[in-house]
């Protein structure tokens, strides 16, 4: 976990998949946007943070992330199922969500949209092309947290 | 034939009958006696009778009257009647005027010798028509037998062919679940090898950074495969969902997917007018973009590549032309371009891809209940003859 700088631009990570968070953990290293990364395993332990529960209550070590990175196929609940319950709260609804998953199923897309999901992007093969991407969408919802839907990566 | 035939004999008068009952004893029939018509149709209607002998003047019922009743009964319409009578009046042209079935006429007094022998004659049809309706009922009876085992037959390859396209569907389910599987820990093993050379590059010696290097590039080709067989199996298990569809317009859309590729290539592609058929647009419009992407693909390094599409309705079927002037090939091998992952040339050669272009095509036209033929001479160009149903059943 990332040491916090401030003013930061707090990113939530829920991903089961270690090396996919060491990927954008490496990624952010490289971006020129001052972070602080943080990570779950599972879209219950992403509540969780998100409702300051359980091993998450100190809201001063987990703060109100300014960006979640959601995969969609996690243990216990799954991205989707976290998403709709985010996108149902008004106090979390304006946080921007990008679907960040190794599907490209057209149905998922549509799903992640309908849901609310800010953006959808495929995890790419190459390193060079996550930290393009992900510093691009940074920077968007920087300037703009309703970014229009758009497919990253695909 | 086992059972005992009857004759009536209707004859008011008892020395009659008596006399009748004498003369037919040796046809070895069974004789029922009637004295009165109304007797007679009583006893037709407990009696199967192969023929009946009526007098014709009688009280109350006359001869003809009983025949009459008689031929307005189903039971005994068919009745042969052979009637005796001393005088054959007018009645007997009325009577012919119901006539129907067999009937016969004796003059009084008679010959015996020619009773018995029209009477054997009438026994002998009996005969006849009883076999006959036997082997009627056989052969019903055969033909039943024979629908319900075709039927089970039936139902039996209905039931084989609806296992084997679960299975088949299984199939297809497992190449996607695998190839969409299999993507997750090949795109770690690219974006490691990819941050080991960004990163550590300067940790290796040349040889090492070779060995990097090729460690990728497999790894981006097998990435590659996995994308095709990805597709080449959701062409397998996507509803197809058929509409009509203007072959002119998504040969058009495809060929403007493909418009960089095309220009860079400096080539051209020429559509005509073609029918209008059901399928699935999506499906049509990959199977279009795989066609041209094919010729353009395959094109000689002397000449620009030029392909044209066009289409017209054959014999009841849509018949759809992609020609191209590329590089063709030897026919020899035109069973194989339509496998998954055949190719007919080198990894190394300028003509890269995954082998699964025609495949797809293939498999789309199958879906589709249609045929792919395919006509090429190597350094001339190919023709592919797509051959498509104009309808489509529907929930295919």
């Amino acid at each position: 976990m990332m040491g916090r700088q401030n003013p930061s631009f707090i990113v939530l990570m829920a991903d089961d998949d270690e090396d996919d968070c060491l990927f954008v953990e490496s990624a952010f290293q490289e971006m020129d946007i001052a972070h602080d990364l943080h990570f779950v395993g599972d879209g219950r332990e992403l509540l969780d943070y998100l409702y300051n529960n359980g091993d998450f209550a100190d809201p001063e070590k987990y703060p109100k992330p300014n960006l979640i990175l959601l995969d969609l196929h996690m243990p216990r609940v799954d991205g989707l199922e976290a998403l709709a319950i985010i996108k149902s709260d008004s106090q979390l609804k304006n946080i921007p969500v990008l679907i960040l998953t190794t599907s490209r199923e057209e149905q998922d897309i549509a799903l992640a949209e309908q849901a609310g999901a800010s953006s959808f992007l495929t995890k790419p093969g190459v390193f060079e092309d996550l930290t393009d991407m992900l510093e691009k969408f940074c920077t968007a919802i920087q300037h703009n947290p309703n970014v229009p839907f758009e497919v990253i990566g695909c | 034939m086992g059972h005992l035939q009857k004759i009536l004999i209707v004859d008011d008068k008892a020395e009659n009958l008596f006399a009748l009952r004498q003369i037919l004893s040796e046809t070895k029939a069974e004789i029922i006696e009637a004295p009165k018509g109304n007797d007679a149709l009583i006893a037709s209607l407990n009696h199967e009778f192969a023929v009946a002998i009526l007098d014709v003047q009688m009280p109350e019922m006359s001869g003809y009257e009983l025949a009459e009743c008689l031929r307005k009964d189903k039971k005994t319409r068919h009745l042969p009647l052979i009637f005796l009578s001393a005088v054959f009046s007018d009645e007997y042209h009325i009577f012919k005027g119901y006539e129907v079935g067999a009937v016969d006429f004796i003059a009084k007094p008679f010959d015996p010798r020619i009773l018995i022998g029209k009477v054997n004659i009438f026994l002998q049809l009996d005969r006849q028509r009883d076999l006959l309706r036997n082997a009627r009922d056989e052969l019903e009876l055969r033909v039943l037998e024979r629908t319900a085992e075709l039927q089970i037959a039936y139902s039996a390859q209905e039931q084989h062919s609806a296992q084997l396209k679960a299975m088949n569907q299984e199939l297809q389910e497992f190449a996607f679940i695998a190839s969409h599987d299999l993507q997750e820990p090949l795109r770690k093993i690219q974006t490691f090898g990819n941050m080991l050379v960004r990163k550590h590059k300067e940790s290796f010696n040349p040889e090492g950074r070779d060995y990097m290097e090729r460690m990728i590039k497999a790894a981006n080709r097998m990435s590659e495969l996995l994308r095709s067989l990805l597709d080449y199996s959701r062409t397998g298990t996507s509803f197809l969902n058929c509409e009509h569809v203007s072959l002119t317009e998504v040969a058009r859309d495809a060929a403007s997917d493909l418009e960089i590729l095309i220009k860079k290539a400096k080539g051209s592609v020429e559509i005509s007018d073609m029918p209008t058929v059901d399928a699935d647009a999506t499906l049509m419009r990959q199977l279009f973009q795989n066609f041209i992407g094919n010729s353009i693909k395959y094109r000689k390094e002397s000449e620009p590549p030029s392909v044209k599409i066009y289409g017209r309705i054959e014999d009841g079927t849509c018949q759809v032309m992609i020609e191209d002037n590329g590089i063709g090939f030897d026919e020899c091998y035109s069973h194989k371009i339509f496998k998954p992952f055949e190719r007919l040339h080198g990894k190394n050669t300028r003509y890269s891809g995954t082998g699964m272009g025609l495949a797809i095509c293939k498999k789309i036209v199958n879906r589709h209940g249609g045929k792919i033929t395919v006509r090429s001479i190597p350094e001339q160009g190919t023709t592919f003859c797509v051959s498509l149903p104009i309808e489509q059943e529907k929930g295919a």
